[in-house]
């Protein structure tokens, strides 16, 4: 874990806080407020957590800074899996790509949009054999049609091939 | 007396029919097919046959129901060992546990726990429900919202004390958990709060995309930072099950388990999350081997396993006693039953008392079934870490959006359940509990509103209101385990510190044995 994205990250919460705090203030009751905490008091609590809490973080990163040598630290999180490089790009690119498929899905279409996103994201994962890219891709699209779309009647998006297959639904 | 054995030759009559058993395997067998699958849990799978249930009768729709439930919380324990994904907020700790011992190589020893003490909870935890769903209607009149307060209080307490190596993360993650409850309509006055004029957001988050977001999403995403293959790190799997003397260690830990999912699974909006900490965190203290926690402990496995099988039965005793759903799975039952043209409320057994013999009919065929079929169908689903990795993650990230949107039917649902993924994302990688989270998340409505309504009706008057005898011991009890959190992570610290020091001057100066 590197130490100086864990003090930006309590920055960030401490910033969030007072946010969240300026936004409570704004709650106007839209009736009768029948208690004494009332719509802003809960959330005023949850901003001053925040920043109380961003602050501890802080203030302990900041204490043991020298004595940790280097930017790097044990982590308080989920380590990777020891031995096997990591890259941080290649989950982004991953998490890009899944955004994309959700907004592309009405306008392409479950047929389209779901093979490109399954290829793309093996390739993204270095899934290298074009057979596996294209297998797993054509696959799994069929398949979680056959189980969404025909067996559990979800109505799937189906763009641009809306009229080819309408009336499999 | 009599009730309850009037109740359980019922249910055990029901299941003389054999048409219900060509509903009860498969309903367990999807459950745990389901189940198996990272982030779909047993909402998903009930808002998928939800509309086939219009077909059944009423009872057979009831029985049905369970059966998946059943089969999906043991279900949900298979990725949690295999790949360390919780398959549902409730296995987070089974995966520091069962994934521990599956990369030591002893899968078998994992899963065969995890199978004795769902059957085992889930079979026991049926005659509680028998023996506790009537009387327990007359708890409504105790019950009232500061204990309810209290009871959500030691679960978000609970799991950051648990999960976590940061307290003040630990808080600042359950407080995110909070505000994500926080927006759209306050639940006393119905102010908006936060929705910034948007209208999706008026009615506030849906849980579901938030929580599979936030702990399955998160999770998919922090796998996909590294590209390997499971088999070599897993080493060869070893399927034979668990020896006796392994079972019976494990025996107080499934006994405790399946007493507090009991007891925690009929709080509202408790369910198996905080019922599988809780008895976590008690069969921990009373172990006689509590350093094994969290690096492969068979009895962590048994007490989280056998508390969230008993939390099913749980569930239904306030959902089918008092009419009151406490959780989504208990709110789809109940709209299966309303289809049917039933009433929710206090009133529901007493008109349909047929329900209750269906129910123990559900759990105890869906245990029956399970027996059949779970451990062969886990040793079946051994074979997923035999399969290339990058697919089963990708997939697994495909399946989970098409499963958000199967539930609601609305990208901006799939947008949320991956924002949040990214955002659990980041709080996994940097030490922010993401169950406290999505435990926080779910209960944050009721935690305030129980908060709100008990201190007026108590002349908001804290004294009053905490001074209670429940929640006076329940909240003493909880800052106890945040203390004990707070001491246990600085112990720790303070021995990888040691650990660390030792292995610096190992490297310096070699072995000294």
């Amino acid at each position: 874990m590197d130490k100086r994205i864990d003090l930006f990250i309590a920055g960030i919460v401490v910033l969030f806080g007072c946010f969240v705090l300026v936004q409570s203030f704004g709650i106007r009751p839209t009736g009768p407020v029948v208690d004494k905490i009332g719509p802003r008091g809960f959330p005023v609590v949850i901003g001053t957590v925040f920043i109380v809490g961003g602050l501890a973080v802080m203030f302990g990163r900041l204490r043991n800074w020298s004595a940790e040598t280097g930017n790097m630290i044990e982590p308080d999180g989920e380590p990777d899996e020891p031995g096997v490089p990591a890259s941080g790009p290649q989950a982004w690119i991953l998490m890009t790509l899944a955004f994309l498929y959700a907004l592309s899905l009405t306008q392409l279409g479950y047929f389209i949009a779901t093979p490109l996103f399954v290829g793309g994201a093996l390739a993204v994962m270095r899934v290298r054999s074009a057979a596996t890219l294209v297998g797993a891709a054509v696959v799994y699209t069929v398949i979680t049609y056959l189980v969404f779309g025909t067996m559990m009647g979800v109505r799937l998006p189906l763009g641009p091939l809306a009229g080819l297959f309408g009336t499999a639904q | 007396m009599e009730q309850f054995f009037a109740t359980l030759g019922g249910g055990v009559g029901i299941l003389g029919d054999p048409m219900l058993w060509l509903l009860l395997i498969p309903g367990a067998l999807l459950g745990v097919t389901v189940g198996a699958l990272p982030g779909i849990g047993a909402t998903v799978a009930y808002g998928l046959v939800l509309p086939f249930t219009i077909l059944m009768e009423p009872t057979s729709a009831v029985a049905f129901l369970l059966s998946i439930a059943v089969g999906n919380q043991f279900g949900n324990s298979i990725p949690a060992i295999l790949i360390g994904l919780p398959g549902s907020p409730a296995t987070i700790l089974t995966v520091a546990d069962g994934f521990a011992l599956h990369k030591r190589g002893e899968t078998g020893l994992a899963l065969g726990i995890a199978y004795i003490a769902a059957l085992g909870g889930q079979a026991i935890s049926i005659l509680f429900f028998i023996a506790l769903v009537v009387p327990l209607s007359g708890l409504t009149y105790v019950f009232l919202a500061p204990e309810l307060f209290s009871l959500y209080f030691i679960g978000m307490v609970s799991i950051i004390s648990l999960t976590g190596k940061n307290i003040p993360k630990g808080i600042i993650a359950a407080t995110f958990g909070l505000m994500i409850g926080v927006v759209g309509l306050d639940p006393v006055t119905l102010s908006p709060r936060f929705d910034f004029g948007i209208r999706e957001l008026r009615n506030g988050f849906d849980p579901e995309p938030v929580v599979i977001g936030i702990l399955a999403v998160s999770e998919l995403f922090r796998q996909a930072r590294q590209s390997f293959q499971w088999s070599e790190i897993s080493g060869a799997l070893v399927t034979r099950f668990p020896p006796f003397s392994a079972i019976r260690r494990c025996i107080p830990s499934m006994i405790v388990g399946t007493v507090t999912g009991t007891f925690v699974g009929a709080i509202p909006g408790a369910g198996s999350a905080p019922a599988a900490m809780i008895s976590y965190q008690q069969s921990r203290m009373m172990s006689r081997h509590p350093e094994e926690f969290g690096k492969g402990s068979i009895e962590g496995i048994a007490a989280n396993e056998a508390a969230q099988n008993a939390a099913n039965s749980g569930e239904l005793i306030p959902t089918l006693g008092l009419g009151l759903p406490v959780s989504g799975t208990a709110v789809l039952l109940l709209s299966a039953l309303t289809i049917q043209g039933m009433v929710p409320g206090p009133s529901l057994t007493r008109n349909s008392p047929e329900l209750l013999d269906a129910a123990v009919a559900g759990l105890l065929g869906g245990t029956i079934a399970l027996l059949l079929i779970g451990w062969w169908l886990s040793k079946a689903m051994m074979q997923i870490v035999r399969v290339n990795r990058s697919i089963v993650i990708v997939v697994c990230l495909a399946i989970v959006m098409l499963g958000i949107y199967a539930m609601s039917r609305q990208i901006s649902d799939v947008l949320v359940c991956l924002g949040f993924g990214v955002i659990g994302y980041f709080m996994s990688r940097y030490g922010y509990s993401v169950a406290a989270a999505g435990l926080a998340a779910i209960l944050s409505a009721e935690f305030e509103r129980t908060l709100r309504q008990g201190l007026n009706l108590f002349d908001n008057d804290p004294l009053l209101f905490f001074g209670r005898p429940i929640t006076a011991t329940v909240m003493v009890v909880s800052l106890a385990i945040l203390v004990y959190g707070a001491v246990r992570i600085r112990r720790d610290r303070r021995l990888s510190g040691a650990e660390r020091t030792a292995a610096q001057r190992d490297a310096l100066f070699g072995r000294s044995e």
